[in-house]
């Protein structure tokens, strides 16, 4: 194979959000039309290094070179105005417009102030047969294709507009095997036309089947360029992915089970819901630590969310203590002293704008309250201050207003909050998402005291040594199943992550490749 | 815990302090405008008149001010006020019911009409404003129905003493307005169930996962506001002594200058009673000025609706920006 010219070259990037460090002197080049797939865990930084090539963030430090010049700062109009356009994940298409309108957002064709839709519907008709669409018309409205098929026309949108380079964000999440396949085809196509593709997905055998080359990033640095020939295999990508230090303090693996005999805490039975979440079992003891692992789009989060009653599921039956609960609803979980860490404070679970002490009250309102329901303002005070003290937290006052806090601190109000009703079961759901590693450490080690203290805890998470450091069992999910659980003192990421990725899901069917 | 000894954050407290009050500031310079202009202003009996007015609208912007605090806006409530007269003039004139009885039943009809509009509300997760519009305009038309039956029939005088009566020379709708001011403001702060209210109005998806029930909370806010808008539409009702297809009109208007003027926010997680009624008074002394001025009541609309516009701007200009973030 010929060696193709460099094109677009990252050099030395860093990249922090606070003090998270998200991109740590990154440099590697990709080629002039290659399929070159970025990979990398949860976390590892690919978002990131993905918005710094489409102009949506700037890099601390380091630059991009595009074609041998040097680009600086720039937004996602100067980027797109190079040639850099990007499918995202969550597609961006305009469901009531037709087929034509959407690929040719910017009015081509347009005659004085009407657009001549004869014209733009025949080279809509051109481009779609290009692509194996040939079937659709160029006057369906977008809502009426399959997700296929729309994932299809935006990309076909970005191509219209002649790209150098075009980026696509987990394409095939929403595909089937031969819908896939067929997405894999014209990417191929795009290659030949020396179009540069660079290619962000967790399936480890489309990356095989479609890459030309493949950068793997790890907690935010740079692992490895590899070349997608014979040597390859979907063992070393995983090796790559994971190979990070484990004898630091910080993940220590957990060794000795913690959970304790007896009657189960909480079980989850026969969980299903369609397109999903396939049939799932489980059960979680006094003080054990149950974590449940899965890449994005295995399901995870969504079954945390059905758990609690955030989400409705369509059969199964929870039981809380040997108790059923008739109706799923956060109410009524609370009421089971059953609390829900959220994975994102920013959407639910933190209130920024409100008092530290009105955040501590809320989940306990009526216990905090008399017959008369007047609120006693002094206990709050003395609850608040022995969490703040418990969890080291920083403040100017118990009235500060958590926006004004770092997001350790923010992290740890909203776990107090979680806390205060003496929870029997903390369903946490990424405990440690985006604060810095000493507050992480912190929320791990109180994490572990709650569960020594008889506290059922799960804990879902895309970060596999923050798992492996604090459960008692590792439930594994991949395509909206359970397809593996692994006992404390079998943990080693590589097992773990062969389940993330290979596992068998009931929810698939055959799978090609 | 020694840091949180040595730091309290006096300045912001006063800050906000400022502007949390800025509406009692603002109606004792409007008193002071006008009674320094209009001989005839600041007379007891002139005050008084107003707020008596006052009151009866004010009792329409209690469960409206209950319901923005959670993000929700109520724009019935200036029809429900017309409805609650014309429904006591119905059961009176028709069914030759008691008074009582006829503003009992009519508070009841208001409350299980505005119930209805809440639950289509959370139920099917409709935009409050419209499906309050769609309210409006339905009872706006049952309205005009039945005055239309019997106009220009007269209340028996007992129904009129009743309204104007009061305690040491003053009428007992303006204490009962203070009282529901500073009982339900002491409320807010300080008891369980009203402090919901601001914890769904910040966030309430962060209410709902730590176990509160906000479909219900806004249900039943929905249902005071309706009854209590025509509670105040049926003692205007009875003052005026005859159902009046006029009474209520543009009330919501009136009611949410007032209550965003006052420091409410359309975004929810802000308001306070007290600060409402301040807004009330201010509206309607406003009105009461401009009429003295002979200010044409088109003129007086316009006036009206530019002040709206201001508030609801310096409203997004404060409680709009993206919070939570930390730069």
């Amino acid at each position: 194979m010929e060696e193709k010219p460099d094109f677009l070259k990252i050099s030395n990037i860093s990249k922090s959000y606070g003090v998270v460090k998200a991109l740590s002197d990154v440099s590697f080049s990709i080629r002039r039309g290659e399929i070159h797939t970025i990979l990398g865990e949860n976390g590892a930084g690919k978002s990131t290094l993905v918005k710094i090539i489409t102009g949506e963030a700037s890099p601390d430090q380091g630059y991009i070179e595009l074609d041998g010049a040097r680009v600086l700062s720039f937004s996602p109009r100067d980027a797109h105005k190079m040639g850099i356009y990007m499918v995202h994940q969550e597609l961006a298409i305009f469901e009531n417009l037709t087929v034509a309108e959407n690929i040719y957002t910017d009015h081509s064709f347009k005659t004085g102030g009407r657009i001549d839709y004869k014209k733009l519907y025949e080279e809509t008709g051109k481009k779609l047969d290009m692509f194996g669409l040939g079937a659709v018309a160029p006057d369906t409205p977008l809502a009426s294709l399959t997700l296929a098929n729309q994932q299809m026309i935006e990309i076909l949108r970005c191509i219209v507009a002649a790209p150098k380079v075009i980026i696509l964000d987990e394409p095939t999440s929403g595909l089937n095997d031969h819908e896939a396949g067929m997405l894999m085809d014209i990417l191929r196509r795009l290659k030949d036309e020396n179009m540069t593709i660079i290619y962000i997905s967790h399936r480890l055998k489309e990356i095989m089947r479609i890459s030309d080359r493949v950068t793997v990033l790890r907690d935010g640095h740079f692992a490895a360029t590899l070349v997608n020939d014979e040597h390859l295999t979907e063992n070393v990508l995983i090796n790559n992915m994971v190979g990070r230090d484990l004898s630091g303090s910080l993940y220590k693996i957990k060794t000795q089970s913690g959970a304790q005999e007896g009657a189960p805490l909480l079980e989850v039975k026969n969980f299903v819901k369609k397109n999903t979440l396939h049939e799932t079992n489980f059960t979680l003891s006094r003080g054990e630590v149950l974590g449940v692992f899965g890449l994005e789009g295995s399901g995870a989060s969504r079954l945390s969310r059905m758990i609690y009653g955030l989400e409705r599921f369509d059969g199964g039956s929870l039981s809380v203590s040997g108790k059923t609960i008739p109706r799923v609803t956060p109410r009524a979980l609370v009421k089971e002293r059953v609390m829900y860490l959220n994975n994102n404070r920013k959407l639910a679970g933190l209130l920024p704008d409100m008092k530290v002490t009105d955040n501590m009250s809320l989940p306990i309102l009526d216990k905090l309250s008399g017959k008369l329901g007047f609120i006693d303002f002094k206990r709050l005070a003395g609850i608040t201050e022995n969490f703040v003290r418990r969890f080291s937290i920083v403040l100017p006052s118990l009235s500060a207003k958590p926006k004004n806090l770092s997001g350790g601190n923010q992290q740890k109000v909203m776990l107090s909050a979680c806390l205060v009703p003496e929870p029997e079961i903390l369903i946490a759901n990424e405990p440690t998402r985006g604060i810095d590693v000493g507050a992480k450490t912190e929320i791990h080690k109180f994490l572990l005291e709650i569960a020594s203290k008889g506290v059922g805890v799960i804990i879902f998470s895309s970060e596999l040594p923050e798992l492996m450091s604090l459960s008692d069992r590792i439930l594994v999910m991949r395509n909206k199943a359970v397809v593996g659980e692994v006992k404390c003192g079998d943990y080693t990421e590589q097992a773990i992550m062969r389940h993330a990725a290979f596992g068998k899901s009931p929810a698939e069917g055959t799978e090609n490749g | 815990m020694d840091k949180k000894a040595g730091m309290t954050p006096v300045s912001q407290t006063r800050r906000f302090g400022f502007a949390d009050w800025m509406i009692v500031y603002l109606v004792t310079a409007l008193f002071i405008f006008l009674s320094l202009t209009r001989n005839a202003f600041f007379t007891y009996s002139n005050v008084h008149s107003i707020l008596h007015e006052v009151s009866f609208n004010f009792y329409a912007a209690i469960g409206f001010t209950l319901l923005i605090i959670m993000g929700e806006l109520d724009l019935s409530v200036g029809s429900l006020f017309g409805f609650g007269g014309a429904m006591m003039g119905f059961f009176i004139f028709n069914y030759k019911m008691s008074a009582p009885a006829a503003i009992a039943l009519a508070v009841a009809v208001s409350a299980l009409i505005g119930l209805a509009a809440g639950f289509l509300t959370v139920k099917f997760r409709l935009n409050s404003m419209m499906v309050t519009i769609g309210v409006m305009m339905v009872v706006k038309g049952l309205n005009w129905y039945l005055v239309n039956r019997f106009s220009g029939r007269q209340f028996a005088l007992s129904a009129r003493r009743f309204v104007s009566g009061g305690i040491f020379g003053v009428k007992w709708t303006i204490i009962l307005m203070v009282v529901i001011a500073v009982v339900m403001e002491i409320l807010l702060a300080k008891s369980r169930h009203l402090k919901q209210l601001y914890y769904i109005g910040h966030n309430a998806d962060t209410a709902i996962l730590y176990g509160i029930n906000a479909k219900a909370v806004k249900c039943v806010c929905f249902a005071i506001s309706a009854a209590m808008s025509a509670f105040g539409g049926v003692l205007m009702t009875a003052r005026l002594a005859h159902p009046n297809v006029t009474v209520g009109s543009n009330l919501e208007i009136s009611i949410i200058t007032a209550a965003v003027i006052s420091g409410a926010s359309i975004f929810g997680g802000r308001g306070s009673i007290v600060r409402t009624m301040f807004g009330v008074i201010f509206v309607f002394t406003l009105i009461n000025g401009m009429t003295s001025f002979n200010i044409n009541t088109y003129v007086q609309q316009i006036i009206l609706g530019a002040i709206l516009i201001l508030a609801i701007y310096l409203d997004i200009r404060a409680n709009a920006e993206p919070t939570g973030e930390r730069a």
